[in-house]
């Protein structure tokens, strides 16, 4: 097999300092949405984090080009979700946005600006586990509501349309922001790390 | 007192935390599920993450039962019952996260992934993120006063004003910086035999102890009775 | 005779995509037990050598590799790098990139574990490594938390816990103070006591004495000269200068230094900024009280102490970073505010790297650039013109450490403040970055420096305030 194909040590230690990286950009992401608007906008916590981590994917990429360094990545940050306790179930998504993603770039070997670029808007979805979770989770609180004998149809109606509404939108933004946070680090790959030797 | 659960036990109680979410029982089995898993802060001298939480938890169940249902304007409601009630769903889960992250070691948690054969180029790459967590504090906190003395703004405000130009300026210097590491950290851990063949042993051995047991059943009875109908 | 340690014939080496061989011909044998220490220059070859005694070269830093290196019966080159573990212990230059775990007896047991020891066995042998190094009070300790001393201590008893014959140090003092370096020095003579071969490279040799066997000189990857103990004692400080090699005797420079104590006076007219009753810490903690000091434009300043005793700290309060927990900072006889001094003065960090941010030397210098009009004179000065279009990070460490100064000089700097700017220089480039001090001097700017090394101290700083406890 060829020794350039397979990952060693040294591609590991790299791999597990860009997620690192990677997942502290995540969770400043997480806190800046929740922050600035309480509530629902958690939803686009994922589309922040993919405006931000991009630079991370990108170095990470060119500097382990090989197949299996995503899928552990996502795998690696997904286990970390999970163990962290606040949202078990992004392992699932985590992993298999992962692997999506290292397929795509495979294809692409690892070289083609566009296809990194399409690996990097699937890598993204690795942190909608939360939102599937919340915007998927039974509307207790409407539930609850109706229990105490408040007459709720209204309110019931408003809170499905937005969380339709909600759930569409942030995937939306998500795609969205993981092309201009792609391009972001793309560009941050060529006019420093490219320029200064270190890829 | 001193006794800490063992990871495997932690990997119980957050699947429980999570049954519970799902369950969506009644809020009695909530209560009791919290109030059971946040014993360990108390009986530990952890008071700070104990009470913290209990403060959290209570005000989000008074948000629940006593301001929610007076309010009628979606656009107060929305917001309000996603925090008080949907993020209270969370706590559960919330405080088994801190016993996996904060109050269990890196050293254990290896342990338990060499004990369980995870390959190895899991644990090497998770090993690696968990200890670089505190370097990247450090070198953040570097960048910081690099920039104070070349005159970059850094607070909220340059965030808003030129948030491309200033996460620019905050991210290149760590990731220059990583990739340093990542060289460094290579070569030491090459020289102690990381890339050796052949089953690594583990300095932590994990031991179940009463206290696990005693966990491990306390935290399912509520779910027990749930289903069984009590609750 | 019997078998060597090492044994490197005809050995050399040339890197990845480069055109010259970067070692030439190395012939060079150790016997078992021998303690031999390699100096020279920077890029004189010294470190790529000691990584073909543990395997890293040509393994894992790729390269082509001519004549023979053998460490015992290994073979560089021929030899995966995984049978070294067990022959030959590493410790490096960077205290803080080296540990691979957070915990201290993690760390220790760390190769144990990899060679798949029995977890009794383990536990067993990280006791008895750390009570043989004196250090069973770092057990099970937050590596993060140690100070860059303990983090070597730990980091040679990593090396040595599965008792290697071998045991390869580069240059391992670089970052630490006099104290943490007469620790690692009690480990040295312990391990060599032990009948281990003991390869160090070093820039500083003062501390090397006393159990060193011989000496070896690089330069331009061939082996110059060769010196046992006692010749290499018999060596004066300036013989060792035209060798481009670091005082031995430190004596005469202790001496100058001891001189050199700003003496506690009026301030009022020879220093441009000075302090009254300071006292400085961060958060509750007070670190130093009752400081008098003074900073001027007209004098190079070093500031000295052990390690924690508070240089960073009063560096961090001079240069407004943190406030000073009671009594004054004056400038011009002036009460000046942190944010004042913040605006008017820069820290030249050990590790650059935190402060370049962009992607030419150019776009570095003039970024909130007060007097861009300078530019072409600093770059010019600070021999940086042929440097302007690349990018920072693809710089040396002088050079970088060159880009910043001139980054502070156009923002119109008034105060400089240098921190361990000379750890892990050699001899010619400590003078060089001397020189460029005694430049700075002519200028209104205020130079001062943190630092632990007694040659700079001793030879380029003009006056000199002691921190102590």
């Amino acid at each position: 097999m060829n020794r350039n194909k397979i990952i060693h040590i040294p591609d590991l230690i790299s791999i597990g300092i860009y997620s690192a990286l990677y997942f502290i950009l995540v969770g400043v992401a997480e806190m800046l949405v929740v922050v600035i608007v309480p509530g629902y906008s958690y939803s686009y916590s994922p589309a922040m984090s993919a405006l931000m981590t991009g630079a991370v994917f990108m170095l990470m990429v060119a500097k382990v080009p090989k197949f299996g360094a995503i899928t552990i990545m996502g795998s690696v940050l997904g286990l970390f979700f999970f163990l962290s306790g606040l949202f078990p179930f992004a392992l699932v998504p985590s992993v298999v946005a992962a692997v999506l993603a290292d397929v795509v770039a495979y294809i692409f070997k690892y070289k083609s600006k566009i296809g990194l670029l399409l690996s990097y808007v699937i890598f993204s979805f690795n942190t909608t586990g939360p939102i599937i979770q919340l915007l998927f989770s039974p509307d207790s609180y409407v539930a609850n509501l109706k229990e105490r004998g408040k007459d709720a149809s209204y309110i019931q109606n408003v809170f499905e349309s937005i969380s339709n509404y909600t759930g569409a939108l942030a995937f939306v933004s998500l795609i969205i922001a993981a092309i201009i946070g792609g391009l972001f680090g793309q560009k941050m790959l060529k006019k420093h790390f490219i320029k200064a030797g270190i890829v | 007192m001193k006794w800490r659960f063992d990871p495997r036990t932690i990997l119980y109680l957050l699947i429980i935390s999570q049954l519970v979410l799902f369950l969506d029982g009644s809020i009695l089995m909530e209560i009791i599920t919290v109030i059971i898993l946040i014993i360990p802060f108390f009986l530990t001298r952890q008071l700070y993450w104990g009470i913290g939480i209990s403060m959290i938890y209570i005000l989000q169940l008074l948000a629940t039962f006593f301001l929610l249902p007076k309010i009628t304007s979606p656009i107060l409601l929305y917001p309000l019952s996603m925090v008080s009630n949907g993020f209270r769903e969370l706590i559960p889960g919330m405080i088994v996260g801190i016993y996996a992250i904060k109050f269990t070691s890196l050293g254990e948690w290896i342990s338990l992934f060499k004990k369980w054969h995870f390959p190895k180029f899991f644990t090497i790459t998770f090993a690696v993120f968990f200890r670089f967590f505190p370097t990247i504090q450090q070198d953040y906190q570097q960048i910081r006063n690099a920039m104070a003395f070349r005159g970059i703004e850094r607070g909220v405000l340059s965030f808003i004003k030129q948030p491309r130009q200033t996460f620019e300026f905050i991210l290149i210097p760590l990731l220059m910086n990583a990739s340093q590491v990542a060289q460094d950290l290579t070569i030491a851990a090459l020289t102690k035999g990381l890339s050796m063949p052949g089953k690594q042993t583990s300095l932590i051995q994990l031991q179940m102890t009463k206290f696990d047991y005693i966990y491990l059943t306390a935290s399912t009875l509520p779910l027990i009775f749930t289903l069984g109908g009590f609750l | 005779m019997t078998a060597q340690a090492i044994k490197s014939t005809k050995a050399s080496f040339q890197f990845l995509h480069t055109d010259n061989f970067f070692l030439k011909e190395i012939n060079l044998a150790v016997h078992p037990g021998e303690c031999v220490l390699i100096c020279g220059k920077s890029g004189s070859g010294k470190t790529t050598f000691s990584r073909l005694l543990n395997g890293l070269v040509p393994n894992y830093i790729e390269g082509e590799l001519t004549g023979e290196v053998k460490t015992y019966n290994l073979s560089a080159g021929k030899t995966s790098i995984k049978d070294y573990v067990q022959v030959v212990g590493s410790v490096f230059q960077n205290p803080k990139t080296q540990h691979f775990t957070a915990n201290t007896s993690s760390e220790l047991a760390l190769p144990l574990e990899n060679i798949g020891m029995a977890p009794e066995k383990i536990n067993k042998k990280v006791t008895e490594t750390a009570q043989k190094f004196h250090i069973e009070h770092l057990l099970d300790r937050d590596i993060f938390s140690l100070s860059g001393g303990e983090k070597q201590q730990i980091a040679m008893a990593s090396a040595t816990v599965l008792d290697p014959q071998v045991l390869v140090l580069d240059e391992v003092s670089s970052n630490l103070d006099q104290e943490a370096i007469s620790c690692l020095q009690e480990n040295i003579k312990q391990k060599k006591a032990d009948g281990t071969t003991i390869i160090l490279t070093e820039h500083r040799l003062a501390w090397t004495l006393n159990f060193v066997d011989r000496y070896v000189l690089f330069n331009s990857g061939q082996v110059i000269k060769e010196w046992t103990n006692a010749e290499f004692r018999a060596l004066s400080n300036n013989k060792l200068a035209d060798l481009g090699l670091r005082a031995t005797d430190l004596s005469s420079k202790k001496q100058a230094i001891e001189k050199k104590k700003q003496i506690h006076q009026d301030f009022k007219n020879d220093y441009l900024l000075h302090t009254e009753n300071l006292t400085i810490g961060y958060k509750k903690t007070t670190v130093q009280t009752n400081l008098g000091i003074g900073l001027d434009p007209n004098k190079i300043i070093g500031i000295t102490g052990k390690n924690g005793v508070g240089k960073t700290t009063l560096a961090n309060t001079l240069t407004g970073l943190l406030k000073p927990l009671g009594g004054k900072i004056l400038w011009q006889e002036k009460l000046i505010s942190a944010k004042e001094l913040r605006k008017k003065s820069f820290l030249v960090m050990q590790n650059t790297n935190y402060q370049l941010f962009s992607d030419s030397v150019n776009e570095e210098v003039s970024l909130n650039a007060k007097h861009p009009e300078w530019k072409e004179k600093v770059l010019e000065q600070l021999n940086l013109t042929a440097l302007a279009k690349r990018h920072p990070m693809s710089l040396s460490d002088g050079q970088k450490q060159r880009v910043a100064i001139a980054s502070a000089l156009l923002s119109g700097k008034k105060l400089l403040i240098f921190d361990e700017p000379t750890s892990g220089l050699d001899y010619t480039n400590m003078q060089r970055f001397g020189t460029l001090l005694r430049m700075l001097k002519q200028t209104d700017v205020i130079i001062a420096i943190i630092t632990h090394d007694v040659e700079l101290a001793a030879d380029w700083c003009d006056e000199i305030i002691p921190l102590k406890q």
